[in-house]
């Protein structure tokens, strides 16, 4: 009996750890872009806003790395395209927003379903990589050179933002329209990790041959993971585009996919929350680094090596390990 | 639009040129692929270090000679600094995941990038070319520089010499060996982390050659690494990885593609490349010549 | 009893005045600073010339601050590295308006980055001064209230190249240059201005090779297989010296002529050198040698003992980079003295039609689009005898009112933007 009201203890214990970790983050959620804005600057609460905008396209990036296990060097175009759609619906054709933002996700689905389509048989993963990549090539071409439609390599200025959402005088508001959408979509993806379709997904990274040997239909799978993660990244350009408020080509280049492939290694890609953690370290890294030395390639680079050397599993991963060997130590 | 042979020919003759380039640029990567199954992003660094390096050699060594002892001079310290990188950094992760190697290859290039920017300072340079090589050839009432010969004869010559080397040399076997059974290998009493380090020290010799052979036609500036690194491993990818005659084939498509496709479609120049690697690999998922893991 | 109340008050008070120096910021004390946030690419082949530009503006800024500033208020320049990404000028544009606090904004050499952190200026109604961008777009169909350019726009260089190469005999013309929006904006305005002033003329072909292209070869046996009259390279500064490099050996230039409007600049026969195409047509917003004037040796004189006091020194101004900042710089501090404040109305209000007196004449900022009325000068390269390598000879100033675009087509492209 003692034994089972200590148990019943630990659980409940537990459960009120959680409720208060959940309320301290939902506070700290809330009260941190008053926090920024107020005490250090707007620019510190644009930066957070963008670590949320790249946090969810790490993520859903993720889904196809980390779950998926295909090294896709291409995703910038599912970024770029949702970040394109949305804008040129709004400043070509002056779409309502709601349905800009429907859509553009939605292209960037598709365009997820075509370049998939023909990218998940190969299974060579450099080939793999070099196929998506020159899709997205290709995409960014497009907007390159398609300069009656997308403006070419000048880029799109000025879409405009609804006044409740606008960054014109505050973050704030724009703050918390992104959370509320990123938390939704992360939420969304926590699902489809831990649903059967997100197992059988590992399960293929880890032995597709024996998958394919028991008759699942791997590339079909892949294909799903991949058009899913097409769609988020898609959500994810959307809010870039609505926080910045112009975009150039550049977000559809290579270098674009090779940041989001960064964020994953840097937060550690087994990590749920992991690129996350990626992104918030690029973002600033990437601000802070530039804004205080011209040799920024230097330490950035030098900060990479040494991660890749001594923290392989990327700093969440880090972290993890390291929280649980502190845990073990309070359990003895 | 009528064509007259002679154009055509003058096409040909041209991207054949560009394909030994390409060639050139891509052959050490192509090295480290097939050897050691490391994806060598920093193989552009190599290439601008022998790029500055043909610059500042050039500039001291004016006799006749000069250029020849550029290019012997210049390859040698790439492979230098090549051998310290493998030495100190890569070898660490040969056994991690592909992922991983990339971020530090890739890594590598920021900083070489800037370590360039403060040796040589931002200023746009360039290389001269030698006397000796200065003319042109004429034929069929055209112009072409003998330079361009030089890089196809300097091509052909690296693509021979690799072949040789894995194919026929016993150092090539082994080489070949510890690519798929490193273990084994090393079991049997090759040091194999010391074949890898030559092999990589090859790459880069083979990587600040080709920089300092293509800098007489080109602008050196900051980031010139980075400007060839996709185009290095596409070329690779499409022939197949490892292969060197495969690399070899994907150059020459992908060099005349580029000479006639513009006389075809001049607008779309920039897409070329990048058709002609997802055509290719959705038909031979392998690359031309490339084989299944 | 008083004497502890009175020694306890004394010690309040110098707590409170150590205090109050500790929390204080420094500059509270001195005068505030006027802070230009400076947002341009230094990494890549553009440092080149950014640099240069970044160096004249801290001539003019140094000159300024020695002349007393503002009522004693120096100017403080901070900068910041784009990497030639819109993205990351706008972000760094944020930092130091709402960050930094700067009072304006300047840069870019990059067309895209210039016209995110102008759209933003305008947000924000901060004065942003753009110094080597060319898009005509800037101060065109994207232009406003808040953005001013002190160097040339693409639509002024690319109509009188047209200008200039009217008064040549050539009626086929090739055109190639790099496929980015430069390039075809410059190509586009030369060809508007080449048929404006003359009747008859072809384009026998084109071509336009990716940005950042190693291997110009297939181009330009294409290119000397149409056998046009003339040729007009459209080319940003780094794709023009690869191709003129290429172009030497395949030599292009003893069998037809060619126009290569930047080609001018300082920059490329100090790197060219013996490579340096004798006989084609270039051009360039500022050459240190035209006119001889006494202005001009003057501040080719000046430069050279500034950038002699940095320790790179440079006697051969470059216009693209170097003289482009310098008018930039020059518009800016000196609307700050005549408005005699930093607010930006007021400032903006003193640049609109005002004049600058540069090393090549007066230049006029134009009221109606904020655009620097700026000449453009061609010639033919040559050897010329006391020069330190190739310059131009026979050079023909084209003055801007001939040829940049009128303020009612200005106009109708803003409205046709909306």
């Amino acid at each position: 009996m003692d034994i089972g009201r200590a148990k019943r203890g630990a659980t409940e214990r537990s459960n009120t750890e959680k409720w208060l970790w959940g309320g301290i983050s939902c506070l700290a959620l809330i009260a941190i872009p008053f926090v920024l804005e107020k005490g250090f600057s707007q620019y510190d609460l644009y930066l957070v806003i963008k670590i949320l905008v790249f946090a969810l396209f790490a993520m859903s990036f993720n889904l196809v790395l980390g779950y998926g296990g295909m090294m896709s060097f291409g995703h910038a175009a599912f970024f770029g395209v949702g970040a394109y759609c949305f804008s040129l619906l709004l400043v070509r054709a002056s779409c309502p927003l709601v349905l800009a933002f429907l859509a553009a996700p939605f292209a960037a689905a598709i365009v997820g379903l075509i370049i998939g389509y023909f990218s998940v048989k190969i299974k060579g993963v450099f080939y793999f990589a070099t196929i998506t990549l020159s899709f997205a090539q290709l995409v960014y071409i497009l907007a390159f050179k398609w300069r009656s439609f997308t403006f070419g390599d000048d880029g799109i200025q000025g879409i405009p933002v609804p006044a409740f959402i606008s960054t014109d005088v505050s973050y704030i508001p724009y703050y918390f329209f992104a959370l509320v959408i990123t938390l939704i979509c992360i939420y969304v993806l926590w699902k489809i990790s831990k649903s059967p379709f997100g197992m059988m997904l590992m399960s293929l990274r880890e032995n597709p041959e024996r998958a394919a040997f028991i008759g699942i239909k791997v590339e079909r799978y892949r294909l799903i993971a991949f058009v899913i993660s097409a769609f988020f990244s898609g959500v994810a350009g959307v809010l870039y585009a609505l926080l910045e408020t112009s975009i150039a080509p550049e977000i559809l280049y290579w270098s674009m996919s090779g940041d989001v492939i960064l964020m994953g290694l840097l937060g550690g890609m087994t990590l749920f929350l992991g690129p996350a953690l990626g992104a918030a370290i690029m973002v600033f890294l990437n601000s802070f680094i530039t804004s205080y030395t011209e040799y920024w390639g230097l330490f950035l680079g030098t900060t990479l090596i040494l991660i890749v050397l001594f923290f392989p599993k990327g700093l969440g991963g880090l972290a993890v390990e390291k929280y649980r060997t502190w845990v073990k130590g309070k359990k003895k | 639009m009528p064509f007259d042979p002679s154009i055509l020919f003058v096409q040909f003759v041209s991207g054949l040129s560009r394909a030994m380039i390409l060639f050139l640029m891509a052959s050490g990567l192509t090295l480290v692929f097939g050897v050691m199954n490391v994806i060598n992003f920093a193989h552009g660094a190599f290439y601008m270090i022998g790029a500055y390096m043909a610059f500042t050699l050039t500039q001291y060594l004016t006799g006749p000679l000069g250029f020849w002892v550029t290019l012997l001079i210049a390859p040698t310290i790439v492979c230098i600094v090549g051998g310290i990188v493998e030495v100190t950094l890569l070898r660490r992760i040969y056994k991690k995941e592909h992922l991983l190697q990339i971020l530090l290859t890739y890594a590598l290039i920021f900083v070489f990038n800037d370590l360039i920017k403060i040796i040589w300072g931002v200023d746009l340079r360039i290389v001269n070319l030698p006397k000796s090589l200065q003319g042109f050839v004429r034929f069929f009432g055209h112009r072409f520089p003998v330079y361009y010969f030089f890089i196809i004869g300097v091509g052909t010559a690296v693509a021979i010499l690799l072949w040789l080397l894995l194919k026929k040399t016993r150092f090539g076997k082994v080489l070949r060996a510890s690519a798929e059974h490193r273990d084994m290998v090393g079991l049997l009493g090759y040091n194999v982390g010391g074949l890898f380090t030559l092999v990589f020290v090859l790459a880069t010799w083979l990587g600040g050659l080709s920089g300092a052979v293509i800098a007489p036609t080109v602008r050196l500036s900051l980031g010139m690494g980075m400007e060839i690194i996709i185009q290095c491993f596409i070329v690779v990818i499409v022939g197949g990885l490892g292969n060197i005659w495969g690399a070899l084939l994907g150059a020459l498509i992908a060099g005349q593609v580029y000479a006639f496709g513009i006389l075809i479609l001049p607008n779309f120049a920039m897409a070329f490349l990048f058709i002609l690697a997802a055509v290719i690999i959705i038909f031979r998922p392998y690359g031309l010549l490339g084989k299944a893991a | 009893m008083c004497k502890s109340k009175r020694s306890s008050f004394l010690v309040v008070t110098l707590v409170l005045v150590f205090a109050l120096l500790f929390l204080l910021p420094t500059s509270a004390l001195a005068k505030k600073p006027i802070k230009i946030g400076l947002v341009d690419c230094y990494t890549g082949g553009a440092a080149a010339f950014t640099k240069p530009a970044l160096v004249a503006w801290h001539m003019v800024v140094d000159k300024f601050n020695a002349n007393g500033g503002l009522h004693g208020r120096k100017i403080e320049l901070i900068t910041r590295d784009t990497k030639f990404k819109a993205g990351e000028a706008l972000s760094h544009a944020r930092e130091l308006l709402l960050k930094e606090r700067v009072d304006f904004l300047a840069g870019t050499v990059s067309s895209s980055c210039a016209l995110a952190v102008s759209e933003f200026a305008k947000k924000k109604k901060k004065l942003f001064m753009v110094h080597i961008a060319r898009s005509h777009r800037i101060t065109g169909a994207k232009g406003h209230r808040y953005v001013f350019r002190g160097c040339p726009s693409a639509a002024i260089e690319g109509v009188a190249g047209g200008y200039f190469a009217a008064t040549k005999p050539y009626r086929a013309w090739y055109i190639i240059g790099d496929d980015y929006e430069y390039g075809h904006s410059i190509a586009d305005n030369f060809w508007k201005g080449l048929t404006k002033f003359k009747t008859h003329v072809l384009k026998v072909g084109e071509a336009w090779p990716k940005l950042k292209e190693t291997d110009y070869t297939p181009y330009l046996t294409a290119l000397m297989a149409k056998r046009p009259d003339a040729v007009y390279a459209a080319f940003g500064a780094s794709g023009l010296i690869s191709f003129m490099k290429q172009a030497k050996l395949f030599g292009l230039f003893e069998k037809v002529p060619v126009f290569a409007y930047a080609l001018g600049d300082s920059l490329f026969p100090k790197v060219l050198k013996q490579n340096m195409p004798i006989g084609i047509y270039a051009g360039n917003n500022y050459l240190w040698y035209y006119p001889d004037t006494k202005a001009n040796k003057a501040f080719v004189a000046k430069y050279l003992e500034y950038t002699t006091k940095m320790g790179k020194p440079d006697p051969y101004p470059s216009g693209i980079g170097a003289f482009g900042g310098y008018c930039s710089a020059l518009f800016l501090t000196k609307a700050i003295l005549k408005a005699d404040s930093v607010k930006t109305e007021k400032v903006i209000k003193a640049l609109e039609g005002m004049t600058i007196q540069t090393a090549i004449g007066p230049i006029k900022m134009r009221a109606c689009d904020h655009q620097a009325m700026t000449p453009a000068f061609w010639g033919q390269v040559a050897k010329v005898p006391g020069r330190p390598f190739p310059v131009m000879k026979d050079v023909v100033m084209t003055p801007p009112a001939k040829v940049i675009p009128t303020c009612r087509e200005i106009a109708e492209s803003r409205r046709a933007a909306k």
